[in-house]
């Protein structure tokens, strides 16, 4: 895709140690909230929330985004609710983000699930660029749902996670190819019949055996599943979720981000009610 | 392909290869320890499963990209694909395993001489996965791409029959039985496979990854993975 991306944020520290959004770029059909502090935990820590003005993505969008944070900065970015992937005619909707986190920075990008409404087609590519000493954090979430109550559902999700280092160096990487029909059909292989899914990519993680030991030990009603492993390459964790309702994979998801927080900063987190 | 090669085919995807195959379940262990896996049907539609979510979209078309670059004598590209390989496994656990049995593979290929160029021109280039080495010495030894797939998915299929075997426990003639069954699948996997374009390779098999992630605290373990 060329062309300037839709979104397009940089976050710096300023010399009180408190990050602020040195650099916006927004356009359709995209909305940045204005930058907040509002994380009881962390007040130093750069709250942005993108919102999207167009009611979901359709058929032959293309979006891209670029998130960088500056050197000792913190950030977090999220969306306020779900975006819904509508139905297409054999088209798709197309969704690259790029995220770059500078020596000592932390990101949280943790954008609430895409709903996959039937007959649609979702291409989604995100790119992580890490420096030494970086943590990023991001959420990469999907759940079929048809808004009739029926068993239809999307017709496929390509998603793509890459993680590289400052000097290009692949450090892990998973691709995602599905069609609706197969992942309803369940299969231990492909998801056990839960449909939704959830990963927690925790890159960068020091003393991450430690993580990795409070991600194992998080609670996991029964019904539903949750694991965690170290991500090759000394990239840090991943955390994965299949649940059976929506509800179910928030907890899990929320369950983990507070984990990794903690960790991170020494306090859970303390966000407002978006 | 010729009965040489075919000899040598089948040499490489004996269960008898040193290279530690028989110890890896990939997460189907678990899978018998949190009972999702209790009877033969069980085994068979999770063999099949993480056969068809990631074996047959990922690693069958990475093999054969392997060997047609080792072909080429291109081994920028084998190494690129080495590393696509090992960024993309799931789990510590799968990681380790893959790295362990590329490991043995080299250690056998430096011992035969048919192979030992292969295992020159990997030497000193950090962790090999198993596919890299094994794609090397096919190549060497003369086998053709899509019966070296249709071998590499057989010996798959095989090891996991067999750990079935042990861990449900199943009898041999269930065992028999899946054999057929995933053999059956596999002509028309391989010869997709063969054409799968790299922007379509898919390795995404969350039953999977969260098996082998649990499979790594799992109390009581025969397996390695």
């Amino acid at each position: 895709m060329g062309g300037r991306p839709c979104v397009d944020l940089a976050f710096a520290r300023d010399a009180a140690g408190r990050t602020y959004l040195g650099r916006q770029y927004v356009s359709y059909p995209v909305h940045v909230g204005r930058a907040l502090h509002v994380d009881g935990s962390a007040p130093d820590l750069c709250v942005v929330y993108l919102q999207s003005v167009s009611g979901g993505l359709f058929e032959h969008e293309r979006l891209a985004g670029r998130i960088e944070v500056g050197q000792g900065a913190r950030a977090h970015v999220a969306t306020p609710a779900s975006t819904i992937v509508h139905a297409m005619q054999g088209g798709s909707a197309v969704q690259r983000m790029r995220l770059v986190a500078q020596p000592g920075a932390l990101l949280e990008y943790l954008p609430a699930p895409l709903i996959l409404f039937p007959g649609s087609h979702m291409v989604s590519d995100t790119e992580v660029t890490l420096a030494e000493g970086a943590l990023v954090v991001v959420a990469d979430s999907f759940l079929p749902h048809d808004p009739k109550g029926g068993q239809g559902c999307f017709a496929r999700i390509e998603s793509a996670m890459t993680v590289r280092d400052a000097q290009g160096q692949l450090l892990a990487r998973e691709c995602m190819r599905i069609d609706g029909a197969g992942w309803l059909a369940g299969g231990a292989g492909a998801n056990a019949g839960l449909r939704m899914h959830g990963s927690l990519w925790l890159l960068g993680s020091p003393a991450e055996g430690e993580l990795l030991q409070a991600l194992r030990a998080l609670p996991v009603p029964a019904g539903e599943l949750a694991g965690a492993s170290l991500l090759p390459n000394g990239a840090g964790i991943v955390f994965r979720a299949l649940a059976g309702d929506a509800v179910g994979l928030d907890r899990l998801m929320h369950a983990a981000w507070s984990a990794a927080r903690t960790h991170h900063t020494g306090s859970a987190p303390a966000l407002r009610r978006r | 392909m010729n009965t040489l090669a075919l000899v040598r085919l089948l040499h490489l995807a004996s269960p008898t290869l040193p290279v530690g195959a028989f110890s890896y379940s990939q997460g189907l262990e678990w899978q018998v320890d949190c009972g999702a896996i209790r009877t033969e049907a069980d085994a068979g539609a999770w063999i099949a499963a993480v056969f068809d979510a990631g074996i047959a979209t990922f690693e069958l078309p990475l093999l054969a990209a392997q060997m047609r670059a080792w072909a080429a004598d291109d081994i920028a590209a084998v190494l690129d694909l080495n590393d696509d390989y090992l960024a993309s496994r799931e789990a510590a656990e799968l990681r380790a395993e893959t790295v362990q049995m590329g490991y043995s593979c080299l250690q056998l290929l430096k011992a035969l001489p048919e192979c030992a160029g292969v295992a020159a021109r990997l030497a000193d280039r950090g962790d090999i996965a198993y596919p890299t080495a094994w794609s090397g010495a096919a190549v060497a030894l003369g086998v053709p791409v899509e019966p070296a797939l249709t071998a590499w998915a057989w010996a798959w299929a095989e090891n996991q029959v067999m750990a079935a075997i042990k861990a449900v426990p199943l009898g041999q003639t269930a065992g028999q039985r899946l054999l057929m069954a995933l053999g059956e699948a596999m002509p028309a996997r391989v010869a997709t496979a063969l054409e799968l374009p790299r922007e379509d390779w898919s390795n995404f098999a969350p039953g999977l990854a969260l098996a082998s992630c649990r499979h790594e605290t799992q109390y009581s373990r025969l397996f390695r993975s």
